[in-house]
């Protein structure tokens, strides 16, 4: 009866709430009048939707329960010292007098924060002293300052990132030079699902979402590009448009997602030879643009080649027959080694290795007496496998990477020398008698390669390092072969085009010319009929494994 | 044979000494790898080293001409491999060795 009274009263007043017990207690036992003290008056300052019942025994889970507690104005005795100095009036005047401690309790217990009415608590919850910007910035580019087409680029690649946009632009930024750090987070990109509504997802909804990513850099001032670049698998479309590049480094080769490459508009001499990895059959690639650039030539255009500077491509195999039928006449009637014999003999091969495609496609497939009817177009021949046409002779290289007399690499040629004549029967110079052709790495090139791999792995291995531990006297040839070393440590590394190892100092080089239209067009300007490939490899041994057979298998890694 | 005496002809082996006074003896097919070794004991120059088949490299230590003649061995060795393994060279001893192989050209 006395229980169930203010439990309908505390029912009614806040449902929430569980039924006071402690009114109860303190109306139904008379006997402890100071209860009701004690919780009224704590309960202005802590409301009741505090899910702790206040305390109802003395044998309840508190510190110092004991029934002073609960009397009101009396506190307990304190005592100071040791038990034997103890008498009722010993505490001495100057002892810090006790303050009487009453029933409260810690309000910020950390447990119900916010339940109670205190702002201080909530104040540092929200208001937290970094900038959303500055948290969110990876370690990468907090330390280095950024220009001002720098900021802008890492704002738009933050955009990118938080939209799921594949698309990164950054052309006509004004970059002169990209670091790694800021292009890292673009590994992060994940594409978003193309339907986010509430509705069930259709069959449509289902496609991966590995971002195609593609990346416009073109219209800068960049003269290298950062090796992040040449780590992103799911590149697709990368334009270097309009920039100074002088070289693609060779690990290009390992954008094997890559659809789309325009590299016009640059410096470049010529192409790496890892990029035929994208090309035909091994690899995705359907659009390639390289010209304009100035790349070498490996013969003098004459004729309609010289004024038109375009050729057309047979479509059909009889037009194909009657053009090798011609070139052939050409080349009987004109003079030896003359421009046009050479040229006329270049696209001769061309054709013919077009033809030889043609019909080994459909020896294979079918009849022989069906060949001339069932011949696939041409165009899509040239499409789908690049052709090698010829070859510039070997140069080699000694052993700290300076061309061995007798030899002009062409990565030496200079600037305003376009013609870098090539042979069509890709014949080879042999490396002097008393340079054993070995496979073994020179000892230079072991040291490089331990001294590149260290790097990988401790911060302390840095090129200035390295120059300071340097003493004054040494060889320019050795801060030459290790600042060369470190360069291509930072393009991502060179492997060797026969053996595949990773290596510092080529030990020879040539350039191999190649025909590769993409699209199959039925014309080609006469700069892209034949485009220079510029293969290296690591010791002499391999360079004659390289040269051996004619058709060239493309590596694949 | 007495060390005035200068040996006549070549031996098959040769002596390479470092500065702090270790000699190794090398087959001189393997010392040959090393064009500046190759050079020194050419018979035509007439030179000490070609003479008494032994050349001292006073700025080599004993550590890094060991580390020399390990790699002409492994070059010998591997004349004729396909897969040629990296010969393991510590990262401590790096730019000694360096120096010592852009100064005999190996």
């Amino acid at each position: 009866m006395a229980v169930e009274v203010p439990g309908e009263i505390a029912m009614a007043d806040v449902p929430s709430s569980p039924p006071a017990a402690v009114t109860v207690t303190a109306e139904s036992v008379p006997a402890l009048p100071s209860r009701k003290r004690t919780r009224h008056q704590p309960s202005a300052r802590f409301n009741l939707t505090s899910s702790d019942d206040a305390p109802l025994f003395s044998s309840d889970d508190f510190n110092d329960a004991s029934v002073d507690n609960y009397a009101p104005g009396r506190s307990k005795r304190q005592f100071l010292g040791p038990w034997w100095q103890h008498s009722s009036q010993t505490v001495p005047d100057d002892a810090p007098q006790p303050q009487p401690r009453g029933f409260g309790r810690n309000l910020d217990s950390g447990i119900f924060m916010g339940s109670d009415d205190t702002v201080s608590s909530e104040d540092s919850a929200t208001s937290l002293p970094l900038p959303l910007d500055l948290r969110c910035a990876p370690r990468h580019y907090m330390s280095v300052t950024l220009s001002e087409p720098e900021l802008r680029a890492v704002e738009l690649i933050r955009y990118c990132l938080e939209r799921g946009e594949e698309r990164v632009d950054l052309s006509n930024y004004g970059i002169q030079s990209l670091s790694n750090g800021l292009l890292e987070p673009l590994h992060q990109l994940i594409k978003h699902p193309r339907h986010a509504g509430t509705d069930l997802p259709g069959p449509e909804s289902y496609e991966v979402l590995v971002p195609a990513l593609q990346l416009f850099l073109s219209g800068n001032s960049l003269r290298s590009i950062p090796r992040e670049v040449w780590n992103f698998q799911s590149l697709t479309v990368l334009s270097l448009r309009n920039n100074e590049l002088t070289e693609l480094p060779p690990s290009i080769g390992r954008l094997h997602n890559l659809v789309e490459l325009n590299v016009s508009g640059n410096r470049l001499r010529w192409l790496p030879w890892e990029l035929l990895r994208l090309y035909g059959k091994n690899g995705k690639l359907r659009r390639l643009t390289t010209l304009p650039n100035p790349f070498v030539q490996g013969l003098k255009f004459t004729g309609t080649l010289q004024t038109i500077r375009q050729w057309h491509f047979p479509s059909t195999s009889d037009g194909l027959r009657d053009v090798l039928q011609s070139l052939q006449e050409d080349l009987a009637s004109s003079t030896q080694d003359s421009a046009e014999a050479i040229q006329t003999a270049w696209l001769l091969k061309l054709h013919n290795l077009i033809s030889a495609e043609v019909f080994r496609e459909h020896i294979s497939t079918s009849l022989p007496s069906e060949i001339p009817h069932l011949l696939r177009s041409i165009p899509s021949i040239r499409k789908e496998q690049p052709l090698l046409i010829a070859a510039t002779p070997l140069s080699y290289f000694a052993f700290d990477g300076s061309p061995l007399p007798g030899f002009s690499p062409p990565s030496v040629t200079p600037e305003n020398v376009e013609l870098v004549p090539a042979s069509l029967t890709l014949d080879m110079k042999q490396p002097p008698s008393h340079h054993p052709s070995s496979r073994a790495p020179s000892l230079l090139e072991l040291t490089l390669r331990t001294l590149t791999t260290s790097s990988n792995f401790s911060n302390s291995v840095t090129l200035s390092t390295l120059r300071s531990y340097l003493p004054r006297t040494t060889s320019p040839a050795i801060i030459r072969t290790i600042n060369l070393a470190f360069e291509v440590q930072e393009n991502g590394g060179r492997n060797c085009s026969v053996c595949k190892r990773a290596y510092a100092i080529p030990r020879a080089e040539w350039i191999e010319y190649w025909h590769f239209v993409p699209d199959g067009a039925a014309k080609a300007a006469s700069g892209e009929m034949f485009v220079p490939h510029l293969r290296r490899v690591c010791s002499f041994g391999c360079a004659k494994e390289g040269r051996g057979a004619e058709d060239v298998e493309v590596g694949e890694r | 044979m007495t060390s005035n005496a200068p040996p006549s002809g070549q031996t098959d082996y040769v002596t390479l000494v470092s500065c702090d006074g270790f000699e190794f003896k090398v087959q001189r097919s393997s010392a040959e790898i090393a064009e500046a070794i190759r050079r020194m004991l050419d018979p035509r120059t007439g030179f000490y080293e070609a003479i008494h088949n032994r050349c001292e490299f006073s700025d080599i230590t004993g550590l890094v001409l060991e580390k020399v003649v390990e790699y002409l061995y492994y070059n010998e060795k591997n004349k004729d491999a396909k897969e040629v393994p990296d010969m393991e060279i510590p990262p401590e001893m790096t730019l000694e060795v360096l120096m010592a192989a852009d100064f005999l050209n190996v």
